[in-house]
Order: structure tokens, then C-alpha cells, then sequence
């Protein structure tokens, strides 16, 4: 069953991110920063489709996250969305750049995130030899 | 140097402070939002029961600030996490005061553009009463009025 990873610091963000989630039938891993983040990366990388990632966070922003990410042989296949207030032109680039397949900016609707999610895991689908719901 | 020459154009931060909040409250939490008007304070004082605060620095610098009633927050909250209010404590509320604050000025950032000139420091959320929170500036502040149901939303911005 593929899982989805929510990195941010806002609980609140992540209580949305999980609902919406748990409705498209995934269970949606938590954590509130880069480092814990990449912790659940280490315990369940075979089981993550898709990670969520603020870019404003405690310690590592979310581009040094993402850095980390893309340059793990482990990893660097898991596709990695963008979930952020920071909406400049500039902040968008240097995360296509580093590897994220998608940009969303905050505020969203569900369906915005519905709709990335299911596209970023047909994307992914087969890679991680989970099914996709 | 006229010291108001270094402050960005007032009207380009109260429109976009204007459209991020009706757009984060219309989006996040589902609810209508009115905007009132503006009123002006030569000093910035907080005290409603539920605030969030924002230092931006910068190109721009100054202070953002939400307020509104507790009742207000707690439904707002509740709206956006999609649980029923008597579920949201207190660290449910500190965290959806701060995430709502981080949206708005994070709309206006974007608003302002700048080329990654602004930046936004972690916001500050305050929640309980009998309290007054002044940041002192010799700054004019703006207040931004919003009717969100029957309720009094503020912003405000001293930049």
C-alpha cells in the first residue's frame, strides 16, 4: 500500500494534508520537520509514493530537504511535491529545478491537493511496487 | 532621506493584505469574508483573544498581524482541519492562528514580488484574554476590517 509523507511544521497543515489523504484511501505519514522527515524516509522508503514538503520549516527548509532527497540512490525516485506559502517565481524554479514535480502554493482546496496527488502517484506508479488506491 | 520614501506603497500592501485574507479564509476555511474598510492607528496594539503575528524583513520590513475573537478562531480552525470545535484545544488553535497568519502574509509576499527581497520570520500566535500586546514603531498602522459570518476579522500591517 503506498503511503504518503507530509513534511511541515504546521499541525494544522498536516491535519489537512492527512484527510485528504486518508479520503483518496492512503494512509498519510507525519513529520514536522526536514531532519524527522527524513528519519520516516529511512524506516519507509519502500513504502512512500509521494512526499509533501513545506519549504519554511525549523532547521533544513524544505529546498535543503529536497537537495537531500534527490541525491539518495534510495530516494531520489520518491516524487516530491511542493506545499508552501512562498508563491515568487524565483522559489518555484529552484524547486523544479532540484527535482519536485509539483508546486502548490498555500492557501489550497482539496481538490487542488487531490488532484496532485493522484496525478504525482500515476506518475510514480510501478516504481514503488506498492499499490496505488 | 524622507524617511516615507523607504516604505513600500501603502495601497499595494493593503490590497494584497485585502485579497490573501479573503482568499486564504475563502479557501482554507470555506467561509464568506466581507471586507469592511480600513482605519488607521498610530500605534499598534493587539488585544483581541486570538492573534498571530509575522515579522517581514527585507526589502520590506515590519510588523503583519491577524486578531479576532476566540469563538471566531476556534471556528475558523475547526473549518479548516474539519473537525467539530469542541475538538480544538489550545494547541490546535495556537498552531491554525500561526498557519493562518503564515498564509495571508505569505499571499502578500507573493503580492508585493520583489524578487525574493522579503522575508518572512515564523510567526508569533497569541491565544487567551486580558492581555495587550504593543510593538513599538513610528510607524502609522493599518487596520483591515472583515465581517467573517458575524465576526469581526482584523489585519493589521505596520510597515
Amino acid at each position: 500500500m503506498v503511503k504518503l509523507l507530509t513534511i511541515d511544521d504546521s499541525k494544522t497543515i498536516r491535519r489537512v494534508i492527512a484527510g485528504i489523504g486518508a479520503a483518496l484511501g492512503y494512509e498519510v505519514l507525519e513529520a514536522e520537520h526536514g531532519a524527522a522527515g527524513l528519519e520516516v524516509l529511512e524506516q519507509h522508503a519502500d513504502e512512500v509514493g509521494l512526499i509533501l514538503l513545506d519549504w519554511n520549516m525549523p532547521g533544513m527548509n524544505g529546498l535543503e530537504v529536497l537537495k537531500t532527497i534527490k541525491a539518495n540512490q534510495n530516494w531520489k525516485h520518491i516524487p516530491v511535491m511542493m506545499v508552501t506559502t512562498e508563491g515568487e517565481r524565483e522559489y518555484i524554479i529552484q524547486a523544479i529545478q532540484a527535482g519536485a514535480i509539483h508546486y502548490q502554493t498555500k492557501p489550497f482546496t482539496q481538490e487542488d491537493i487531490s488532484a496532485r496527488i493522484m496525478e504525482a502517484l500515476g506518475q510514480g506508479k510501478g516504481r514503488s511496487g506498492g499499490n496505488v488506491a | 532621506m524622507d524617511h516615507h520614501q523607504d516604505r513600500p506603497d501603502q495601497d499595494r500592501l493593503v490590497s494584497g493584505l485585502r485579497d490573501a485574507t479573503i482568499q486564504v479564509l475563502r479557501t482554507m476555511a470555506g467561509r464568506e469574508v466581507a471586507y469592511v474598510g480600513l482605519s488607521a492607528m498610530n500605534q499598534f496594539v493587539l488585544k483581541d483573544e486570538a492573534c498571530g503575528v509575522v515579522r517581514l524583513r527585507g526589502s520590506v520590513s515590519g510588523l503583519v498581524a491577524i486578531s479576532c475573537g476566540l469563538d471566531l478562531a476556534q471556528y475558523l480552525v475547526s473549518c479548516i482541519i474539519g473537525v467539530a470545535i469542541d475538538e480544538i484545544g489550545q494547541e490546535e488553535l495556537l498552531d491554525g492562528v500561526s498557519e493562518l497568519t503564515n498564509m495571508i502574509c505569505g499571499g502578500v509576499k507573493t503580492h508585493l514580488g520583489g524578487g525574493g527581497g522579503v522575508e518572512l520570520l515564523p510567526p508569533l500566535a497569541v491565544v487567551g484574554s486580558e492581555y495587550v500586546a504593543q510593538w513599538k514603531t513610528d510607524c502609522d498602522t493599518s487596520v483591515l476590517l472583515f465581517r467573517v459570518d458575524d465576526n469581526t476579522f482584523r489585519v493589521y500591517a505596520s510597515v
